[in-house]
């Protein structure tokens, strides 16, 4: 095994490991603020979980580029790729967008969607605006993804 | 366009009909009626609210204590009408008229007094419970103790104290009781983590001395205060014993209760038409009157105008009636009619919020650009089809609510856009096509090469551009919208200034970029527009100023906005990021399964990675289109034109939740 492959390991257990740890604490806050509207409304419960999710997307788009990544140096297709130090390092960065701004933005995410499950458990009619509050904050979560896409894929193997 | 004509009607009539025609306007239910404000409408004096008969029938009364009931009763049913089930059981249907009659005979006080009895007994039941529970806990504690608690507190010579203290403390006190008393007898009873369960026995006459020791280390005296006689041991069978009587006793009242809503399920139509009458009463509220005469005031849509006059000539006489025009600034209330084809479209634009009066209804624009991007969130054949095919047979075999049936309709809409998607880039579950037999490669390779446009996974690029040129339509649509809006309200020259001048700027600027792709001499006409486009900019975003050197400042200032424009349209990039996500999600659950390699139930196996992880991506990637989709339209699409701000059109009529009414 060579030192690159070494490095594109590491990219895609970043890229898995950072945003679903971001998503996990995501989907805690927003889970916390969703229980606490439920013991007032049960009847809410889909709604809630709707915004609960939502920062469930970032685990997502990591493991997406993880699978990218192992897809890419040939691990599934059993002939894992002789990589250079270079070409390791080059697929450890395309794998850091999503790493960095997934973990983050799902926490922040989360902070957003507890705010917009407070705002549907008095306001139920602003059910629209509430859904696009953490959806603004996810827009950078899919620009990392995008940066991540495009930079692995220009990589030469 | 599509949003609907509203008129402003006034009814003026004989105090005489005022029940008989309220009751009319509310079975039409076409009309919204509003509050009429006394100075500018009033043409008469003495026009007062009608206060006097409101609530002198007890309607609100009675549909609290309806309200109680079923909230009560609901919770025993005979399982019916819970979960799934009530999906395909429709409402029952009542004709008004029977309606009426159940008001009439069903004897709905003595079910009240029946559940309020009830209720109450089984909140004693309840705290019993509760109570019982709390003391089985405590004396647990003491299980192991071998004396009577009522007992020991008579003692002549002897005083018993029971009480807990911490364990660290325990041996400092035992050497100090032994220092002061050797008679003393100290006996652990129970041991937990921390504490200790201990009963000290003393003479009478030495305790005293012992107290302040026992104060010292922090000893917790344990007073037993519950009635129960006998041990420990005795006490405990007791309250097992009385905690079964309560259960039993609620088993009854549960019976009774199921047996009282069994025998009752008129309850819940009375429910509904209680809530019509306490409407109507709502409705009386909002209505003036003089000496002889009532007035109405409200909104109606100008398509049920005839109707309503029809109505009203075959059954009354002694009234009058005048529409008018809304006047500007009046708060008219909305309704949209749109196609029928665009009409689940209006959902997305009623989340966000209903478009004012003056303005363009957005539902049209927006749903052909909604059903495009879908597709291309989702851009998969397999869960686009699964999402029409499930929403089809929703729509066909579930009883739903015309609210239902419109958000089914466009998720059956979605899913036809995400076939179109998936076909667009050749996804279908996936790859799933890879893994055909290969003697079917001619079909995978007709629906994956030829009939697919683009193949994101190994060139990105053409679809990334296709998503930002859908970006740049849109973005190009809402500016237009809004000059258009600024014509209908005769501000063309703000329109030509606001509008055309960023068009001017921002095609140059386009067009300029992909010179590259066209004849030369575009170059220098993309930068001839681009320059007008900007002079027209700086020289126009500053008129609100009053000094000239401020007006050119904010000109060149307003340039800066072209950022703005730039973030909007390579926000689209979502478009093409989504949808490849869900084909390489699905690709991933698809390897999966081939990856179980168990002998004989791999294939199972398989099967149930491939259902469980297809259903998983198609929710999220589901939720996802939704929610990015209308998330471009609200913020990218809207912020160009979009006022909103309209407030709903709620006519008076028969609104129901249990039943269905029928009323010809």
């Amino acid at each position: 095994m060579t030192d690159g492959i070494v490095l594109a390991y590491l990219g895609a257990a970043l890229a898995i490991g950072l945003a679903g740890s971001g998503s996990a604490i995501g989907v805690g806050i927003a889970g916390t603020s969703g229980a606490g509207v439920m013991t007032e409304d049960p009847s809410k419960f889909g709604l809630v979980l709707l915004l609960q999710a939502l920062p469930g997307t970032q685990g997502i788009y990591g493991l997406l580029v993880g699978f990218l990544v192992l897809t890419r140096i040939g691990i599934f297709a059993g002939t894992p790729a002789t990589l250079t130090l270079n070409q390791g390092l080059q697929i450890l960065n395309s794998s850091l967008p999503i790493a960095i701004a997934g973990f983050f933005s799902a926490i922040y995410q989360g902070k957003a969607s507890a705010g917009a499950i407070g705002l549907i458990a008095r306001r139920p009619e602003e059910t629209g605006k509430a859904l696009v509050m953490p959806a603004m904050v996810e827009t950078y979560a899919v620009l990392s993804l995008l940066g991540s896409i495009l930079l692995l894929n220009g990589i030469v193997l | 366009m599509s949003i609907s004509q509203i008129s402003k009607f006034h009814i003026f009539a004989h105090l005489s009909i005022k029940e008989p025609l309220l009751d009319k306007l509310q079975r039409l239910g076409c009309m919204e009626i509003t509050q009429i404000e006394k100075e500018k409408e009033m043409v008469f004096h003495n026009w007062r609210n009608i206060e006097e008969d409101i609530n002198k029938n007890g309607t609100a009364l009675k549909l609290n204590n309806v309200k109680f009931c079923i909230d009560l009763l609901s919770n025993y049913g005979n399982g019916e009408k819970k979960g799934l089930n009530s999906l395909f059981t429709s409402k029952k249907v009542y004709r008004y008229a029977e309606l009426l009659k159940i008001v009439e005979q069903f004897d709905y006080e003595n079910i009240f007094i029946q559940c309020k009895s009830l209720d109450s007994e089984l909140n004693h039941l309840k705290l019993d419970e509760n109570r019982l529970i709390t003391a089985k806990q405590e004396i647990q504690k003491w299980q192991e103790l071998d004396l009577d608690f009522k007992e020991i507190e008579q003692r002549k010579y002897i005083e018993y104290t029971l009480g807990t203290i911490a364990k660290k403390n325990f041996d400092n006190l035992v050497q100090d009781i032994e220092h002061q008393d050797k008679t003393a007898v100290t006996q652990i009873i129970k041991e937990e983590k921390n504490r200790l369960y201990i009963v000290f026995i003393v003479l009478k006459e030495n305790f005293s001395k012992i107290e302040p020791i026992l104060q010292k280390h922090h000893f917790e005296i344990y007073k037993y205060s519950y009635p129960f006689t006998g041990t420990p041991e005795q006490i405990l069978k007791t309250i097992s014993e009385q905690l079964n009587i309560v259960a039993k006793k609620r088993f009854e009242i549960e019976k009774l209760l199921t047996k009282l809503h069994r025998d009752n399920q008129l309850i819940y139509p009375l429910h509904d038409i209680l809530s019509i009458e306490q409407e109507k009463e709502e409705a009386k509220k909002l209505l003036k009157k003089s000496k002889e005469i009532i007035a109405i005031k409200g909104w109606i849509q100008d398509k049920d105008i005839l109707k309503l006059q029809k109505k009203l000539k075959e059954h009354f006489k002694a009234y009058e009636i005048e529409f008018s025009k809304p006047e500007k600034g009046e708060p008219v209330p909305i309704a949209l009619t749109n196609h029928n084809l665009i009409k689940p479209f209006e959902i997305i634009a009623e989340l966000y919020s209903l478009p004012d009066y003056h303005e363009i209804d957005p539902t049209p624009i927006l749903s052909v650009f909604y059903f495009i991007f879908f597709g291309l969130c989702l851009s998969d054949v397999g869960y686009g089809a699964s999402m029409a095919l499930l929403s089809y047979f929703a729509i066909k075999k579930l009883k739903l609510e015309k609210g239902a049936i419109k958000f089914f309709k466009l998720l059956y809409y979605c899913g036809i856009s995400g076939i179109l998607g998936g076909i667009l880039v050749g996804s279908w579950f996936g790859d799933i096509l890879n893994y055909l037999p290969p003697q079917l490669g001619n079909i995978r390779e007709f629906l994956v090469q030829r009939l697919a446009l683009f193949q994101p996974t190994d060139n990105p690029l053409p679809l990334l551009i296709l998503s930002l040129a859908l970006g740049v339509t849109q973005v190009f649509t809402g500016i237009i919208l809004k000059f258009i809006d600024n014509i209908r309200n005769d501000k063309l020259y703000d329109g030509l200034m606001d509008q055309v001048s960023w068009l001017l700027f921002l095609t140059g600027i386009i067009l300029f970029m992909t010179k590259g792709m066209m004849p030369l001499f575009m170059g220098n006409i993309s930068l001839i527009i681009t320059v007008i486009g900007a002079l027209s900019i700086i020289l126009t975003q500053g008129r609100a100023k009053n000094n000239i050197l401020l007006k050119l400042g904010s000109g060149i200032l307003a340039l800066y906005d072209v950022t703005g424009y730039l973030s909007d349209v390579l926000s689209y990039s979502r478009l093409f990021a989504l949808g490849l996500a869900t084909g390489i999600i699905a690709q991933m659950f698809n390897m999966l399964a081939t990856m179980v390699n168990i002998p004989y139930i791999g294939f199972l196996l398989a099967i149930i990675v491939l259902i469980v992880g297809h259903t998983f991506n198609l929710l999220i990637s589901g939720l996802s289109a939704f929610i990015h989709d209308a998330r471009l339209q609200y913020v990218e699409f809207f912020t160009k034109f979009y006022q909103a701000g309209g407030i709903p059109f709620r006519p008076f009529s028969l609104k129901t939740k249990y039943i269905h009414v029928e009323d010809t």
